[in-house]
């Protein structure tokens, strides 16, 4: 499985009503909250084995998939 | 004064091109905010009478949730704000409460009342901020308003399942405001920023007393508290002199590790809503906002206000903060299990009485009478309502609060019955048996059950009930429900188990 599928089953998993691949403003659009966030930062967590810090989130990096495989690279690296 | 329409006028007469609200997108001036209020209130007139309840079902965020609800003044009807993203059953329980003459809705609203089975008249804000003024109408309408007549009705948690409206009057407002303007010495240069949805009784400080003083209001976007960076940057962009949260967000935006000394110079005033805060983050958001008093409040969505003070002194880490001195407007009584007074500086249940508590639930006597009582001690005082939390006052006046007589809880900040959890674990296929449990220390709730079903079962059935920050954090599946020797469910068997 490459990065961006596994990526996309990250989310799935969090919330299953959402299309992770072709939404372009998840956060603007309120259609991921803070709650889906929190999860969110988990799951990357798990797939990806990188921790964000809380504090260092920025709404940019979550409007859609291309924005957090993104910031995934920046914490691997 | 008769209306809230009132401070409204003044204001808009006084400061017409001052910035009323504004976001990262839009702003709207104090003349541009009374006459689109005017306008929506024009066309509001032909669709709806004097003194019905028309239903708010707009972007949480929009700006335009403030027009809308001063359009409904002016149409001398009473607006219910709701949340367009509770799950449509709960959206549905809400608007059968509430009987709205008329949904007022945006794309947002519509999509949410589409899966709901109601039959209800709906009419687009779009269309509304299209009509005419009709001065002649609205004035016809405005003789007809009473200080006395419901103003708002915001709605909350219910034990039975079934959500609460609690109703406010003018008159609630009107004393409201200028009680608040005069505690908090607010002046008509401040900026406030607003985080709270308009559905909450929270944002109230952010709307009026606001607009009565000719005051900017800069609107957070949406999910800000997600990215607590962010909203630091922007409250220093805006040069926010006012800021109100819960004592949880507070506490949330410390642990996130985004304060630095010094780091928000221009805040005057951090308000701390509800309840009692830590004394640890408190301490630290001391440090980041030097030129800036740390302000308590205690109330509720029936209550407004109750008790308000500076934060002065230190305190340990695990010290319970007082929340203020009651207003000079609000009478208290404490009162013992049996209904007589606490002595003097003794925890009793807490019962308000002041001009802005709620007149009562909207279309439920039954639970209204449950909670508002007349006379509770017999000696001519008039009516009071029951708050459910216990405190006491200290001997230099100010107010303690120490928990809740029942089930009430504040989790992340949003109160809920623990008992409308459980009754919506009743409507879970599979259910068989189970309670809920709430983790005060941790904020975690739990949830215990038996049978043939299991966590995501429950979650996914739930999450079509109840809105998000109902769902229980921890789930435990046991083989059987501890009781006590008189087949009590034993809930300290159960506390054990929470670790």
């Amino acid at each position: 499985m490459n990065e961006m599928d596994r990526l996309l089953t990250a989310l799935r998993e969090v919330k299953d009503d959402v299309d992770f691949a072709s939404e372009t403003a998840l956060i603007d659009d309120g259609l991921i909250d803070s709650l889906d966030l929190t999860q969110i930062l988990l799951a990357l967590d798990e797939a990806f084995d990188i921790h964000i810090p809380a504090g260092e989130i920025e709404p940019e990096n979550f409007n859609d998939v291309d924005a957090m495989l993104a910031l995934v690279h920046r914490y691997q690296s | 004064m008769k209306s809230m329409l009132e401070m409204l006028e003044a204001t808009a007469v006084r400061v017409p091109d001052r910035i009323a609200f504004f976001d990262e997108h839009r702003q709207m001036t104090f003349i541009g905010l009374m006459e689109r209020a005017k306008q929506i209130g024009s066309c509001l007139t032909h669709a709806a009478p004097p003194r019905a309840v028309i239903a708010l079902l707009l972007d949480a965020r929009s700006i335009e949730n403030i027009p809308a609800m001063y359009g409904v003044l002016y149409a001398g009807c009473t607006y219910a704000p709701l949340d367009v993203a509770m799950p449509p059953a709960r959206l549905q329980l809400m608007l059968e409460t509430l009987r709205p003459a008329l949904c007022l809705t945006d794309q947002k609203g519509e999509k949410a009342l589409a899966d709901c089975t109601l039959q209800l008249r709906t009419l687009s804000l779009t269309a509304a901020v299209d009509a005419e003024i009709d001065e002649e109408r609205l004035h016809a309408v405005r003789m007809q308003v009473r200080p006395e007549d419901p103003m708002s009705i915001l709605c909350t948690s219910g034990t039975t399942g079934t959500p609460k409206g609690s109703a406010q009057t003018h008159a609630s407002y009107i004393r409201w405001t200028q009680a608040t303007i005069r505690t908090y010495g607010f002046s008509e240069h401040e900026v406030f920023a607003n985080q709270s949805p308009f559905f909450y009784a929270n944002s109230i400080l952010e709307v009026f007393p606001p607009i009565a003083l000719g005051a900017s209001v800069y609107l957070l976007p949406q999910g800000v508290l997600t990215f607590p960076k962010r909203m630091m940057e922007l409250l220093n962009r805006h040069q926010i002199t006012v800021f109100c949260m819960t004592p949880s967000s507070f506490t949330s935006v410390v642990r996130s590790g985004v304060l630095e000394t010094a780091c928000l110079p221009m805040l005057r005033w951090g308000i701390m809503s509800g309840e009692s805060m830590p004394w640890q983050p408190l301490s630290q958001w001391m440090k980041s906002t030097p030129n800036a008093n740390w302000w308590h409040f205690y109330g509720s969505t029936e209550m407004f206000s109750v008790a308000v003070g500076k934060v002065q002194g230190s305190y340990r880490a695990d010290d319970r903060l007082p929340v203020g001195k009651p207003f000079e407007e609000v009478k208290l009584l404490f009162l013992n299990e049996g209904g007589t007074e606490a002595p003097p500086h003794e925890p009793g249940e807490m019962y308000v009485q002041s001009p802005w508590v709620a007149q009562g639930y909207w279309r439920d006597l039954s639970r209204t009478t449950e909670a508002w009582i007349d006379d509770p001690l017999g000696r001519g005082d008039g009516c009071f309502y029951r708050s459910g939390d216990i405190g006491y006052l200290r001997e230099d006046g100010e107010l303690m609060v120490l928990g809740r007589k029942d089930r009430q809880i504040k989790h992340m900040g949003y109160r809920m019955e623990l008992e409308e959890l459980e009754a919506a674990l009743r409507r879970t296929p599979g259910w068989t048996e189970g309670c809920v449990l709430h983790d005060k220390r941790t904020d975690r709730i739990f949830c215990f059950y038996t049978g043939d079903t299991d966590e995501n079962m429950i979650r996914s059935s739930l999450k079509a009930l109840l809105p998000r920050y109902m769902l229980p954090d921890v789930y435990l599946h046991l083989e059987s429900m501890p009781y006590t020797a008189t087949m009590k469910l034993d809930r300290n068997a159960l506390k054990e188990m929470m670790t």
